[in-house]
């Protein structure tokens, strides 16, 4: 077989095994797309308390990506609306595999009930800010309180 | 007669004296004119140009394994990824900010990961390119990541493990790698097949393997087959700090090895006759090169499953900057294999952090590896 040839053979293999991989995702994304992921729900919240000394409204989402089986990292991005300015925040929660806020971080310190469910209260501080969340399964914050010396909010989840 | 004997003796006079300017020239030049102190100027350079290379692509992998950890819908800058890292060492008994956990406990496993695996799988291609001489060399397409796949799917589907626990399913992809190895150790050993033998050989087995895995995952509950894939397809999400010394060991330990068959993989790559005439024992070099090379392929697709690409295109990309000399060669593709494996996991984090890296260096490393062996005009590898 001749050099050219050869090149030949060897670019139509690794076409061949590059192909293999797509399919083999194709496959495993029907699989996978099969079972629902609880953790993958994006709940919104809506927002009141004080800001700088003035009445503030606002709203706000999590997201969630998976990006480590032993752990759950929730992006919380909420804005706060007075009648002096508008403020755009963004916080992460992080939760362990037993779907509890991460001990490490948070600090749980008893139960609420918020509306019919019983949800369990954990604390963190952390620059100046405390944030107090009420959590039930699957990582669903039902309630976020967040203290500083300008700032008393509380968000509860929509719906 | 006399006048003949006479020409003779002028003759060899005038070839002595020309050997002896030749000789007294050599010294001084080369045949391109160049004098003693500009070859050795020029010697030093290329090693610098070599060295210069290794660093740059060091510094390249320090910031993208930065902006790497930086990356997801929990965003950091660069200068907040190093803060964090900084904090964590100047105080280790602190309590952890949000940032420092997502950074230290969250992404640098994953990150830390990606960078041992896409070193050690590029310097195990790389020896393995120059050992069988063969551009498709690689643990991939050996058929050892096939079998660690293999070893992966019989825990998971079927629950047949050789160590219960948490590591029972690394303990089963780590053996099942070690068959396609065995294998081919014992057909290098007892058949003294060519290096291209070897490589269709493992591309056989790793068929094998694959109708094997298919057959387990049809018949598996969809939770197990979707565990399967997530494994096989090659992941980073399972990484953490339990790992990482496991994985960590296994790469230095390989790649110290190697390294000290840098110098008998050299010979090689002149032939089996050559370096038998110099006193090598080819067959036990390339048995102990083979062993090297399936422990530290299997030690790191056992945790991460299967990476294909980063272990063919590395080596071809880092040949073009240091040559074939594998003293460099290796440590220069283990780099390089790094560093592309930090850069598709940055891919993976902006573009859908939910499809595995070994999707992405699939799609991205199989035209760059079709299109470098096109353009290839050596045929060393």
């Amino acid at each position: 077989m001749d050099p050219g040839e050869s090149k030949i053979v060897i670019v139509v293999f690794a076409f061949i095994l590059m192909m293999g991989s797509v399919t083999m995702f194709i496959i495993g994304s029907g699989l996978l797309g099969n079972i629902d992921d609880p953790h993958k729900s994006t709940y919104t919240y809506t927002f009141e308390g004080m800001m700088d000394g003035a009445v503030c409204t606002g709203d706000g989402r999590t997201e969630y990506t998976p990006e480590n089986v032993s752990s759950h990292l929730y992006t919380m991005y909420f804005t706060l609306r007075s009648s002096a300015e508008e403020k755009g925040f963004k916080i992460g929660l992080l939760f362990d595999s037993d779907d509890m806020p991460s001990s490490s971080l948070y600090e749980y310190v008893g139960e609420t009930v918020i509306g019919e469910q019983v949800a369990k209260d954990w604390i963190h501080r952390e620059k100046g800010m405390t944030y107090v969340i009420s959590v039930v399964e699957h990582c669903k914050v039902l309630r976020i309180t967040i203290n500083a010396d300008d700032m008393d909010v509380v968000g509860d989840i929509e719906g | 007669m006399a006048r003949m004997r006479y020409r003779s003796r002028i003759r060899d006079i005038m070839t002595r004296v020309r050997l002896s300017e030749n000789a007294s020239r050599l010294t001084k030049h080369d045949g391109n004119g160049m004098t003693n102190e500009e070859i050795v100027k020029e010697y030093r350079t290329y090693k610098f140009a070599k060295a210069a290379m290794l660093v740059i692509v060091l510094v390249l992998c320090l910031i993208t394994f930065g902006i790497d950890i930086g990356l997801g819908p929990y965003s950091l800058s660069l200068m907040e990824v190093y803060q964090a890292i900084f904090d964590r060492f100047s105080d280790w008994g602190q309590t952890m900010s949000t940032d420092m956990k997502v950074v230290w406990d969250l992404r640098m496993p994953r990150v830390l990961m990606a960078f041992l695996a896409g070193l050690g799988l590029s310097m195990a291609g790389a020896a393995m390119q120059s050992m069988m001489k063969n551009p498709l060399a690689d643990p991939y397409t050996t058929g050892i990541s096939s079998g660690a796949a293999l070893g992966a799917t019989l825990a998971i589907t079927m629950g047949v493990t050789i160590v219960s626990g948490t590591f029972g399913v690394v303990v089963n992809a780590f053996v099942a790698a070690m068959i396609p190895a065995v294998f081919i150790i014992l057909m290098s050993v007892y058949r003294k097949p060519s290096p291209a033998m070897i490589i269709l050989s493992g591309i056989s087995l790793m068929y094998i393997f694959n109708a094997l895995q298919s057959y387990l995952m049809l018949t598996a509950d969809p939770n197990a087959a979707a565990s399967v894939y997530a494994w096989t397809i090659g992941s980073l999400n399972s990484a953490s700090w339990d790992n990482i010394p496991f994985i960590f060991t296994v790469v230095v330990l390989g790649g110290i090895m190697l390294m000290l068959m840098a110098r008998v993989l050299n010979t090689m790559n002149s032939g089996d006759a050559y370096s038998k005439s110099i006193g090598i024992d080819v067959n036990r070099s390339r048995v102990i090169i083979l062993v090297t090379i399936s422990l530290l392929a299997a030690g790191i697709v056992s945790f991460v499953g299967i990476i294909g690409f980063i272990g063919l295109v590395a080596p071809h990309i880092a040949r073009m900057f240091v040559g074939s000399d594998n003293k460099v060669l290796i440590p220069a593709a283990g780099l390089m294999g790094a560093g592309l494996m930090l850069l598709a996991d940055c891919v993976v984090q902006v573009v859908l952090p939910t499809m595995p890296i070994g999707i992405i260096t699939s799609i991205i490393g199989g035209p760059i590896f079709m299109i470098l062996i096109l353009r290839q005009k050596k045929e060393v590898w």
